[in-house]
């Protein structure tokens, strides 16, 4: 993942391609005609976000291939950096490109507002990843400079802040220690890593997400929510409703429902679903960790449906057994992190055979003060969001009805972060997606 | 329209105001609970910059702090001794221990623990966080900590960026004691039990260390310990602990053994020494040695610095 001045033409070729495309289009009354257009939007688009982030991928996995029949193949060797947010501008202009090919959104004929739309800094690196229904008009719309959202979108912020430096950042020092030494560790410190890693993840992201929330909130405009909580979903289908919500719908309105979604024969179905996911894992990088990541969510996805559509569960509902289906989605997350975390394939098989195969004990914390730190911050985090979950409009501090509690909460938050925070850390890891 | 900017100034100056509150109180708390620590890493360091005063000071990483008892040089060398070593620490930290201490007592024996590849490594002066809530006090410590970031000079005017993190080590010496060495063990930390290994396994083999070239700075650094300590008349060895398993020479070694002729240092190099490789009884892991081990790796340095000072002065014309 980079910035280099010149990855700018990346981002201004796909908008004008896409800003004319969607003009011709809606011009055009033939359907073949309108077609055209789109599939040249879709390959252009398409074919730099291959070539720049997945050619090398399957340019060296070709290579293994042959090489392992003992069958030359000159590799060719391109030094690609992955051009930063290349992911989701190109899926926020595909959105825009389709909705106008069906007939869902108007092209826009302004160019400078288009541009703005496909490059809106706060969510151009990591989303969410906005439908130029919502964008669009709020871009057009004159926004006055409003106390009301620079207070809301400062609190959004600031609880991005907390999620990235106090609780992702803090918990990255063990997952990196034990992920990057794998073969070291045992079966419970490799679990315990994946754990942490699951709200490191959920951190890093969304704390990303709520640092663009918010900076748009500042400017008056409303972004998506993209994250609800996710680690309080009970089940898989519920928890693609609460993570990264922004490009599950994508996936789901752009992938699943023109590959005819549930309303086809069952056996489909299940390929739908499946091919959704496996899709969507490719999307996350270019490493084929992540295309097994997509497909073990599209095994629990079909597995579910198929339990709820053939099982009598209804006892469970009768007893609602909530906390135990979170407890149960946790545990097929932190499996699904075997996969996603891992450097390599091979890691990942290593980690499944040291967990469920070859328990080997012993326990690596690390430095003491920095596991309890990450212990602390899950805590906060957690307690949190059980109050805005379970509670909510309940105990307010940072929208309390009283000024000073709102002031001197704000003003807690911004100290707890200063003390607890991680200021060395990485990047944000959606940055490289 | 400008009533919402006044209402803005006047929010940001009350939030703004509170923060520094809470920075104000809680450092001074953290720093009272730091001046009073009843034993622990900051009790150690405050020790060492404050007070020490003994004969031999041993400085160095986590391979210094295990590995060197200083009752057994008390008893080997009839001389004083306090072990500053530090986990997780490495040149920068001892060129901070070297400024501060020099300043105000120079030890006759300095021994300097390091690490088979301390000239190769980058410098880390992230790790020198630890010594964040010092900075005011002890000048001679503040450009290491504005190497961490390059505003850090500006950071450390908050007091809760100071003490960032803090809580777990500054508090836990009060609830617990001893968990970095008890008091009377003067700066060591001894670490009990013994490594695990499978006998039956092949794991009787040398490591093999890609060489690698000398980090310059790395090399600066060192340098800079070793002629200061010189200068204040104070005789240096320099200790390679043993690891578990043997390496190849590393670029370091060889280094060291160039700068030991240049400077006149005496190098003990124990990272062949068959006493402690493959003897899983003497190591708590692959890196660090276990009481026992420690006591040996002492005598055995003990030993040879008596014998070294013992030729010196016979050497010396009556």
């Amino acid at each position: 993942m980079c910035w280099k001045p010149e990855y700018v033409f990346l981002i201004l070729s796909s908008t004008i391609v896409d800003y004319i495309a969607a003009i011709k289009i809606g011009r055009e009354k033939s359907q073949l005609k309108k077609r055209i257009y789109l599939y040249f939007s879709l390959v252009f688009n398409l074919s730099l976000l291959f070539f720049f982030k997945y050619f090398n991928l399957f340019n060296d996995s070709i290579y293994t291939l042959l090489n392992s029949f003992n069958i030359f193949y000159d590799k060719p060797e391109f030094h690609l950096l992955l051009p930063v947010g290349i992911s989701f501008y190109t899926f926020q202009t595909l959105s825009y490109t389709i909705d106008v090919f069906r007939g869902n959104k108007k092209p826009e004929r302004h160019f400078g507002k288009f541009a703005v739309f496909v490059s809106f800094f706060p969510q151009l690196v990591a989303g969410p990843i906005e439908r130029s229904s919502r964008l669009l008009p709020a871009l057009k719309q004159k926004v006055n400079f409003s106390y009301e959202n620079l207070s809301e979108g400062l609190k959004k912020m600031l609880w991005g802040y907390f999620m990235k430096l106090v609780v992702a950042d803090r918990l990255a020092i063990y997952v990196d220690a034990v992920y990057n030494n794998i073969e070291h560790h045992s079966s419970l410190t490799i679990i315990a890593a994946s754990s942490f890693f699951l709200f490191q993840i959920y951190c890093d992201f969304a704390g990303y997400s709520y640092i663009a929330i918010g900076a748009a909130k500042v400017l008056g405009i409303d972004l998506m929510e993209n994250f609800r909580r996710p680690n309080f979903a009970a089940s898989i289908g519920e928890l693609w409703k609460r993570w990264h919500i922004s490009l599950s719908t994508w996936f789901r309105d752009y992938v699943y429902i023109p590959l005819g979604g549930n309303r086809v024969s069952k056996p489909r179905f299940y390929l739908n679903l499946f091919l959704t996911f496996l899709i969507s894992g490719l999307w996350h990088g270019a490493n084929w960790t992540f295309v097994l990541w997509g497909a073990l969510h599209g095994f629990y996805m079909i597995v579910e449906v198929f339990i709820k559509k053939n099982l009598k569960i209804k006892f469970l509902k009768k007893y609602n057994f909530m906390i135990l289906g979170i407890l149960f989605v946790f545990v097929l997350k932190v499996i699904s992190y075997f996969l996603f975390r891992a450097n390599s394939v091979d890691d990942s098989f290593f980690i499944f055979k040291r967990v469920f195969y070859d328990w080997t004990p012993g326990f690596y914390h690390g430095d003491g003060g920095n596991f309890i730190n990450s212990l602390l911050a899950i805590m906060i985090l957690t307690l949190i969001e059980i109050k805005q979950e379970f509670f909510p409009g309940k105990l307010l501090l940072l929208h309390n009805k009283c000024y000073w509690v709102r002031s001197t909460s704000f003003a807690t938050m911004i100290a707890i972060i200063i003390y607890l925070g991680v200021f060395d850390g990485g990047q944000f890891i959606y940055f490289q997606f | 329209m400008k009533k919402i900017y006044v209402k803005v100034f006047r929010d940001f100056l009350i939030i703004l105001f509170i923060v520094f509150a809470l920075d104000i109180v809680f450092g001074k708390l953290c720093s009272i609970a730091l001046h009073n620590s009843p034993d622990g890493r900051y009790y150690k360091t405050l020790y060492v910059f404050e007070h020490y005063n003994e004969d031999i000071l041993m400085i160095g990483s986590s391979k210094a702090e295990v590995n060197f008892v200083p009752n057994v040089f008390e008893e080997e060398l009839n001389l004083t001794c306090w072990n500053a070593g530090r986990g997780g620490q490495s040149l920068p930290y001892s060129r901070c221990i070297q400024e501060v201490s020099l300043s105000r007592h120079a030890p006759k024996i300095l021994i300097l623990g390091v690490n088979k590849l301390v000239l190769e490594r980058p410098l880390n002066f992230v790790r020198m966080g630890f010594l964040k809530p010092f900075y005011w006090d002890f000048p001679p410590i503040r450009p290491f900590i504005n190497e961490i970031s390059t505003n850090e000079k500006y950071y450390m005017f908050s007091n809760l960026y100071a003490y960032n993190s803090t809580f777990y080590y500054l508090f836990r010496s009060y609830f617990v004691k001893g968990m970095d060495g008890e008091n009377k063990h003067k700066g060591w930390k001894p670490k009990t039990g013994h490594m695990s290994i499978d006998l039956n396994s092949n794991y009787k083999h040398e490591i093999f260390v890609e060489p690698k070239p000398i980090n310059k700075r790395a090399l600066k650094e060192f340098e800079t310990i070793i002629q200061s300590f010189k200068k204040a008349g104070t005789e240096i060895y320099v200790v390679i602990s043993p690891d578990f398993k043997p390496a190849n020479p590393t670029t370091t070694i060889v280094k060291l053994k160039e700068l030991a002729n240049e400077y006149h240092f005496e190098l003990l190099d124990y990272s062949h020494d068959t006493t402690f490789i493959y003897k899983p009884q003497l190591f708590r892991d692959f890196g660090h040695l276990n009481t026992n081990g420690a006591y040996q790796l002492s005598n055995k340095i003990a030993d040879k610095i008596k014998n070294y000072r013992h030729s010196k002065t016979e050497q010396k014309p009556n």
